[in-house]
């Protein structure tokens, strides 16, 4: 991007202050052509300047806030390297406008033609940058995908969850989507991706805390792989087998009595010490069916967040034309770590969002069934926790 | 059927031309006569002797006349009897004519040639008969047809396909006995406690993980699946990290979990140990896993290596640091090389040509 050094413009609409100022703060103010402006002349229907604003959330699913705080998170990389990206006019392809092409490439899901056409690009250009964005975001914004590091964080974390369902001492729910792709059937290869639904898959398995927000996940097993083997197989559970995560501060719920930190799960998790799945069965006696209802509710939150993920980076939605398998992990990333700093920037754009639930359409609850005594006693104490709170 | 001996004896007539356009084989009245003669086709020693050298010398012109040939029915295959000296000298005289254009056969044959349809009726049977063939021709032909066909054995595929569509069995079939899988993986190179296992290449990122990004090989076989680092070229990213690489854990899977995860899943104990056991040796043996396939569920065996991970963590560096709070030390202390941004640059560069 040499070319375009000292070329930037900036925009004068939104001037709200900046979490990071690197990108707005020291920009050059000069540019007399708001960058929005020029693109969303360029863009298709998006002619009117006057409803900019609006128009921005609906083509990139984000504020123009968070999309400095992005520009700001990516420019030393997207600037740092040298390429001669210009547009069909002629003009050089500025920071903003190598954002926008790739948010619009992952937040629309449509194709590479599409996006180049509606930007007046080429649609190789479209794929270059966006991939130089995804290798950026990767390791710049890696810091918004964290398991909490802090005991206050924690804490925090704690007491949200109580307070959708009264679950104490939790600290995450965990679940598993399914990213579909669409691949040769006819190419041998392909066939590792074929999952239980017939369908070519990868997972995604996120830890996800009461705010919607990411917090560990794993992705690039093919979809046939169990829920709870890819768990298996984290880094998370790792951790916890050895007692290097979630195990924080106990919470004493009666005398002699504590519990330990824990995420819970769907049955399609293994019960163990620090993961707490459902009761099995139907017709359960009202201290356990209880204990489901707060459990199932609490988990929606990863459900909705799921689902959001989905929603807001539609590349990821529905079916994606035969991506390669090695780089869609990464932008399985970059979805998340952009839907997290939505999160972290309190973008209102996601209190605009529809909630929806239903991220893994066509997948069936599968069924671990291993049970490990001591979260049997977990999951009692916590029944018995409700059976205190409940009504007399 | 009983095609070609006909062809080197008759010129085309409206009869072959109906044939061969309704798909029959293009015979004529000396194969009819063999029909009244021996109403059991089976026996016939001219179809077969005729077939093989004329789908010799046709295979070099076209295809087509393969696919005429092997649309015959099995039981010409059966038969292997020696052919008499005057169907021979038939053959002969059609071959010669079709080698030096002496416009005897060559009609019937150009005919067949236009009108038979590309597609076969019946592969499975064809692909018995070919592989008596030697041609080479006729052999990528077979090979060809074994590919559309997953239910005929390996023996006719060519090299190339071999690789193919032995991942192919291995995904589909729960048919195919372990012997023909082992066969194929001898060919994989290296991988020799893994026979019988289809292997693909994931890139698997996990960010509880010091190196978040990690290509891995993922060796399966039916609901089994083992999964090994994949060493050497892997393009692995250090992740600004907070602690030191764990040290490997202790096998002490047993004892925490009570063993029900293993009655569950029906995976030995010394399989799960696998899971935490770091020490780099790869677990149980292809025939253990065999016996203990789960039906519907799995099992996934990691042999981490965590010590070769924290390696190239350490040369690879990212050339830049974030804002991890707790990860600054690291990273300053590791000066950012043109080496690591040049190898990142060219990383990006193969990258970007192919999202």
């Amino acid at each position: 991007m040499g070319p375009v050094r000292g070329f930037k413009k900036r925009r004068k609409i939104e001037k709200k202050p900046e979490e990071n100022a690197s990108a707005s703060g020291s920009s050059e103010k000069e540019g007399s052509l708001d960058c929005w402006d020029e693109l969303s002349k360029r863009m298709n229907g998006l002619q009117s300047p006057s409803k900019g604003l609006d128009k921005f959330k609906s083509v990139f699913n984000i504020s123009r806030r968070t999309f400095n705080y992005i520009c700001s998170l990516v420019k030393e990389d997207m600037m740092a390297k040298p390429g001669n990206f210009t547009f069909s006019n002629g003009k050089p392809v500025s920071l903003e406008d190598q954002v926008a092409v790739a948010l619009r490439r992952l937040s629309s899901g449509e194709s590479l033609v599409t996006v180049g056409d509606s930007f007046g690009l080429h649609h190789s250009t479209v794929s270059q940058l966006t991939w130089r964005f995804v290798e950026s975001m990767e390791e710049r914004g890696l810091h918004h995908l964290q398991w909490p590091s802090t005991e206050a964080e924690m804490t925090e974390i704690k007491s949200k969850f109580e307070k959708i369902q009264s679950l104490p001492n939790c600290c995450g729910v965990i679940d598993t989507t399914h990213i579909m792709m669409s691949l040769p059937s006819s190419d041998p290869a392909s066939k590792v991706w074929l999952d239980h639904e017939k369908n070519h898959s990868m997972v995604l398995q996120a830890i996800v805390d009461p705010e919607m927000r990411f917090r560990d996940i794993v992705t690039g097993w093919p979809g046939r792989i169990e829920d709870w083997l890819v768990f298996q197989s984290s880094n998370f559970y790792k951790l916890c087998e050895k007692g290097e995560r979630l195990n924080g501060k106990k919470l004493e719920i009666s005398e002699g009595s504590e519990i330990r930190e824990y995420i819970i799960g769907d049955s399609g998790y293994p019960l163990l010490p620090y993961l707490v799945i459902p009761y099995e069965g139907k017709e359960l006696p009202e201290l356990r069916a209880e204990f489901n209802k707060r459990h199932s509710a609490t988990r929606l939150v990863a459900h909705r967040a799921l689902a959001r993920l989905k929603e807001m980076w539609k590349i990821i939605q529905g079916v994606m034309w035969r991506p390669d398998k090695h780089k869609l992990p990464r932008i399985i990333l970059v979805c998340c770590l952009l839907h997290n700093i939505v999160i972290d920037l309190e973008d209102d754009v996601q209190d605009e969002m529809p909630l929806s639930h239903d991220h893994d359409s066509g997948y069936h609850q599968r069924n671990c069934g291993s049970v490990d005594i001591k979260g049997v006693h977990l999951r009692d104490k916590l029944s018995l926790y409700f059976s205190g709170k409940l009504p007399p | 059927m009983l095609c070609s001996i006909s062809t080197g004896k008759s010129g085309s007539n409206w009869l072959d031309r109906l044939r061969s356009s309704k798909g029959f084989p293009t015979g004529d009245n000396l194969d009819l006569d063999h029909f009244l003669t021996n109403p059991n086709p089976s026996d016939s020693p001219i179809t077969d002797a005729s077939n093989s050298p004329n789908s010799n010398s046709e295979s070099t012109h076209s295809n087509d006349k393969e696919l005429q040939n092997r649309k015959a029915p099995p039981p010409e295959v059966v038969s292997s009897e020696p052919a008499g000296d005057k169907e021979w000298f038939g053959i002969m005289s059609n071959v010669l004519s079709e080698l030096f254009n002496m416009g005897d056969q060559a009609q019937t044959s150009r005919f067949s040639r236009k009108k038979t349809s590309r597609k076969q009726t019946n592969p499975k049977i064809c692909i018995i008969k070919t592989s008596n063939v030697n041609t080479s021709e006729e052999q990528k032909s077979s090979s060809d047809s074994v590919r559309k066909d997953e239910n005929i054995p390996a023996s006719t595929t060519s090299l190339n396909s071999k690789e193919e569509a032995k991942r192919e069995w291995k995904e589909e079939g729960d048919d195919y006995n372990v012997e023909e899988e082992e066969q194929e993986e001898e060919n994989g190179k290296g991988e020799r406690e893994l026979l019988g296992y289809s292997r693909s290449e994931v890139t698997v990122i996990d960010t509880s993980c010091e190196v978040w990004k990690v290509d891995k090989l993922i060796f399966r076989r039916k609901n089994i699946w083992k999964v090994k680092d994949k060493k050497g070229k892997s393009r692995i990213v250090g992740r600004k990290k907070r602690k030191a690489p764990p040290p490997p854990p202790p096998p002490s899977y047993d004892d925490n979990n009570g063993g029900v995860w293993n009655k569950k899943r029906k995976i030995s104990s010394s399989e799960l140990r696998s899971l935490k056991d770091t020490s780099g040796k790869e677990s149980g043996s292809p025939t253990n896993h065999g016996q203990n396939a789960p039906g519907e569920k799995g099992e996934l065996v990691c042999n981490e290596t965590p010590d070769d991970l924290t390696q190239v963590l350490r040369k690879r560096l990212p050339r830049k640091s974030g804002k991890g709070s707790t990860s600054v030390i690291l990273i300053k202390s590791i000066p950012t090389g043109k080496k690591n941004g040049a190898k990142l640059a060219k990383n990006r560069l193969k990258d970007t040509q192919r999202l």
